[in-house]
């Protein structure tokens, strides 16, 4: 698959402070890609070097297959809170942006309905609301048809309907096939917008894969007994479980090999278990992250 | 640079702040100089030169020595602002996502220099040839002597200019900037003093510092009495123009090197 985005050792310090340590990420062309990770994690960071605004210290990132092109014509981004020149209307921030990428061929007024922004697009950006000025940043990144679109925390601060809003732009721009790279701790975001995640913890990728890979690569079930203790040891002593922690309903187990919830059920009561609970757990993007950065 | 130019106007062609140091500027700017004139009618500070002061060619070294202060605070006011503003609102930041190059900024903000500073120094011709009109100067003595003093103007708005947009990528609050641009001559003078005092007098001589150079483009109008006098007053003497204008292209050169290499490098 044809790659949009290599990253090689990529790392950035801050006096001792290593935000980036030699990230490796591959994001194909196309996808939905997810920079998952708490706070401090290193994914602004990352934005920031991809995009051209933070040097890095060391490694190395290509776009589009060049180290030489200048990117940022083929690029649009939303970087935390947007920022455009206060005493302006949102036509002529936009109109800044069209000489910045030297394309004249857009319709603003279109593209101010398209975010809906055409009724205040006279208003001064510093009347607008965070929401608005999201829109319009969004407006700005689709200026030139990018390749790709980058979001970093697109909804934080937003209330109920602008994150809704700002969802539901984000899904119609990956629907036209530009590649979307998003920075969030918004699991749920994510998980209803990524083709493609990847997991950050103090700078360093613990897990890239595809959403599809996560969801069949681990069998969780919830189970309670009367003795929890005792059941956990069971599990354990037989094999059956690859990882067990506890639950709120008691424990959360991580299945090993292939077997069947029947059989599991079959083999737990022979063993004078008396089950309360036995239950698989759906795929949930919040337990695969919690479980990785926890290690 | 048309369209460096054209992105510049759209940002700040409703500054309210902009026009109002224009206006600031050429208002003061005849006041003081009309002023200095209008005194000299009456009190004779330097025998048998003072008349001169109202007439081409000194007239322009009269309204430059005044120029030169308000070139100092006003102008590089303005410059500071320039620069701070978008480091400080993020606004470069958003441009150069938006694919902005650095070295497209460092054009746009010379480009932007460069207007201005023609701006201000018309503002300054037009004081000039005010002047001479109200104090009956002979307009057919005023050029070419006018032209030399078009580029010693200009000269000096631009390194005013970059010195201040030098300060202003190393600071990020436009106020600071500004104290610290104010505080270089002292910083300068400052600095001699511990050259001289770690190696001793081998800067003696050297007479090229950036605010020497920037005196000698504008000077004060005593100086054009010759090296007697302005020493009475404790000035040093006037160098040729060849002199400052080599020495007030390469500090401006220099300043633009530095600004360049301070935009390129800088984290945003």
């Amino acid at each position: 698959m044809e790659q949009v985005l290599i990253t090689q050792k990529l790392s950035r310090n801050f006096g001792k402070l290593t935000a980036v340590d030699q990230l490796d990420l591959e994001i194909p062309k196309g996808s939905v890609y997810g920079i998952l990770g708490p706070n401090g994690s290193g994914k602004t960071t990352t934005l920031g070097m991809i995009t051209g605004i933070l040097r890095p210290s060391s490694g190395s990132f290509e776009w589009f297959g060049d180290p030489r092109k200048h990117f940022q014509k083929n690029l649009g981004a939303i970087l935390e809170t947007p920022n455009f020149y206060d005493k302006l209307n949102a036509l002529e921030n936009l109109k800044i942006i069209q000489h910045i990428k030297q394309n004249y061929t857009d319709d603003l007024g279109a593209l101010l309905k398209k975010v809906q922004l055409y009724d205040r697009r006279r208003s001064n950006f510093t009347s607008y609301s965070l929401g608005m000025k999201q829109r319009l940043a969004i407006a700005a990144a689709l200026i030139g048809q990018p390749e790709v679109i980058i979001f970093d925390e697109p909804t934080n601060g937003l209330d109920p309907q602008g994150i809704a809003d700002i969802r539901q732009l984000i899904g119609d721009i990956a629907a036209t096939g530009i590649t979307v790279i998003m920075a969030s701790h918004m699991l749920a975001e994510v998980e209803k917008l990524c083709s493609h995640v990847a997991i950050l913890k103090s700078g360093q990728l613990l897990y890239s894969g595809t959403v599809e890979e996560i969801s069949g690569k681990d069998r969780m079930v919830v189970l309670s007994a009367d003795d929890n203790q005792k059941l956990s040891e069971f599990l354990s002593s037989q094999g059956l479980a690859e990882e067990i922690r506890p639950h709120e309903s008691g424990l959360l187990v991580q299945l090993a090999g292939e077997i069947s919830l029947s059989e599991l059920n079959r083999r737990l009561v022979l063993e004078g278990h008396a089950i309360h609970r036995l239950q698989e757990q759906s795929f949930n993007l919040e337990s695969h992250f919690i479980k990785t950065i926890s290690q | 640079m048309i369209r460096y130019l054209r992105m510049e106007w759209l940002k700040y062609r409703k500054s309210r702040l902009l026009y109002l140091l224009l206006l600031l500027f050429f208002l003061l700017l005849y006041s003081l100089s009309n002023s200095l004139l209008s005194a000299s009618l009456n009190i004779n500070v330097v025998e048998g030169y003072v008349e001169t002061l109202r007439n081409f060619p000194d007239l322009w070294f009269s309204v430059a020595a005044w120029s030169n202060y308000l070139l100092f605070f006003l102008f590089s006011f303005w410059t500071v602002q320039i620069i701070s503003s978008e480091f400080r609102q993020k606004t470069l930041r958003q441009s150069v996502i938006s694919g902005l190059k650095r070295q497209e900024f460092f054009l746009m903000k010379l480009a932007h220099l460069m207007v201005i500073s023609i701006v201000f120094t018309l503002a300054y011709l037009l004081v000039a040839s005010i002047l001479a009109g109200k104090f009956e100067a002979r307009f057919s003595e005023a050029w070419p002597s006018g032209l030399e003093w078009f580029f010693r103007h200009f000269l000096l708005a631009m390194i005013y200019g970059a010195m201040a947009m030098l300060v202003a990528t190393w600071v990020k609050s436009a106020g600071l900037s500004f104290i610290g641009f104010l505080s270089y001559f002292a910083v300068e003078r400052l600095l001699r003093s511990i050259i001289g005092f770690v190696v001793g007098d081998v800067l003696d001589g050297f007479e090229f510092w950036p605010s020497a150079i920037c005196n000698q483009l504008a000077p004060n109008f005593l100086m054009r009495f010759g090296e007697g006098i302005a020493e009475n007053y404790g000035l040093g003497g006037l160098w040729t123009t060849q002199t400052a204008f080599l020495s007030g292209s390469i500090l401006l050169l220099l300043l633009l090197a530095g600004l360049y290499q301070s935009l390129m490098r800088r984290d945003l």
